[in-house]
């Protein structure tokens, strides 16, 4: 665990950086979708930059939320088997989140 | 997992007793309530009251020896300089660690005042808590210069570089900043397993890694910082800064671990390039 404790801090605050203007341009977005078809938000996410950007944000967010998610378990879990067993988990559930997310706006791309 | 609630004999359920000075005049009785605890009675902590006459009182200290040696003579508490300067009279006063020398009266508005012990420490007895692991934690990050020359005199350092040690240097290790830092609360040791080196340092601790860490004089700043990359000696910090707030020499803590944390992000990265 030591060397990898910098790597992780370095990579929670950078996730966090990325994501304050993707999580700013997907709220403007998801504003002004409200009310289109089904077929104006499909053309919308298989436009190839919004599709980029839509994958780098289900990049980043299960990243981000791993690492902090993990922050509290280090905090809360005194027990090391069972902090290693939550860790697992954890990482499991924010690789699903990430590939979920990412096989989606690549079927969208190839549908649309 | 975390522990939420007391354990049983810690719970404060002891019957208080009251104790009141005798009121020269029309002066004015202060209500002071303090806890206690005595490991050879077998009962739980209680809060004893006493009425005091601070006429010609100014600090929480005084007051307190006035209640030690007019009042009760049993209350424990640590004391030696009476100026802020030994680190040795720490407690939580009306809710917010400090030194009682260097509290004054005036500071703590006009109702009651309650003084506990330091929090999240064991209690030895009354308001004295025992310091070991602080102290060993302290000793874990070599507070010592240690130097590759051997030079005719001393070791020199220039102005500018002593600055750079200033608002570190000062610190009286009194542990008000790492017993008010809910984080060291919870990961004080994690000792259930022995995983001894699985804890947070606290505020303390780290502040003098860091005091070593800038000492132009000193050549052991890579193993200083590989001893500290670490999830939890240093990154248990969340930045929750109540180490600030109640630092009475009025260091900063947060700011010295925030800056080792910037260092091993760049000391990462010349790894890497
Ligand atoms: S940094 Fe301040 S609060 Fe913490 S031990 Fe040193 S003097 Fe006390
Ligand atoms: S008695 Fe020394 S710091 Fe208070």
């Amino acid at each position: 665990m030591a060397s990898s404790a910098t790597k992780h801090f370095a990579r929670q605050r950078l996730t966090a950086l990325v994501q304050v203007p993707l999580t700013i341009w997907l709220v403007i977005s998801a504003i002004s979708l409200i009310g289109a078809s089904r077929e104006d938000m499909l053309a919308w996410v298989s436009t190839w930059w919004v599709a980029a950007l839509l994958v780098a944000w289900f990049l980043s967010v299960p990243l981000h939320m791993s690492i902090g998610i993990g922050d509290v378990i280090d905090d809360y879990l005194h027990k090391k088997g069972t902090r290693s067993l939550t860790h697992g988990l954890n990482s499991i559930y924010a690789l699903l989140i990430g590939i979920v997310g990412v096989t989606s706006v690549i079927a969208i791309t190839l549908i649309a | 997992m975390v522990e939420l609630t007391l354990p049983r004999n810690s719970k404060i359920s002891g019957q208080g007793k009251t104790y009141k000075s005798e009121a020269k005049g029309d002066a004015k009785l202060r209500t002071v309530r303090v806890y206690r605890y005595d490991p050879d009675t077998g009962e739980n902590p209680r809060i004893d009251t006493y009425e005091v006459d601070t006429d010609g009182i100014s600090m929480v200290l005084d007051l307190m020896i006035k209640i030690k040696s007019d009042l009760d003579p049993t209350l424990a508490f640590r004391r030696s300089c009476r100026e802020g300067v030994c680190g040795s009279c720490a407690f939580n006063i009306n809710g917010k660690n400090g030194l009682a020398c260097t509290t004054g009266l005036d500071e703590l508005g006009k109702g009651d005042i309650n003084i506990y012990p330091l929090p999240h420490m064991p209690v030895v007895k009354d308001l004295v808590t025992d310091l070991t692991k602080f102290y060993e934690q302290h000793a874990s990050i070599q507070p010592f210069l240690q130097s590759d020359e051997v030079p005719e005199k001393e070791h020199l350092q220039s102005p500018e570089e002593r600055e750079l040690l200033d608002g570190l240097y000062e610190c009286i290790l009194c542990a008000s900043c790492s017993t008010a830092c809910p984080s060291y609360w919870w990961n004080g040791n994690k000792e259930d397993e022995g995983l001894q080196d699985e804890e947070y340092l606290g505020p303390a601790a780290l502040l003098q890694a860091h005091r070593w860490i800038k000492d132009s004089r000193d050549d052991r700043t890579e193993e200083r910082l590989a001893q500290l990359d670490d999830t939890f000696k240093l990154y248990r910090c969340h930045t929750i800064m109540n180490c600030v707030q109640v630092c009475p020499k009025g260091l900063n803590p947060a700011a010295a671990i925030a800056e080792i944390k910037r260092m091993l992000v760049e000391r990462q990265g010349q790894k890497v390039t």
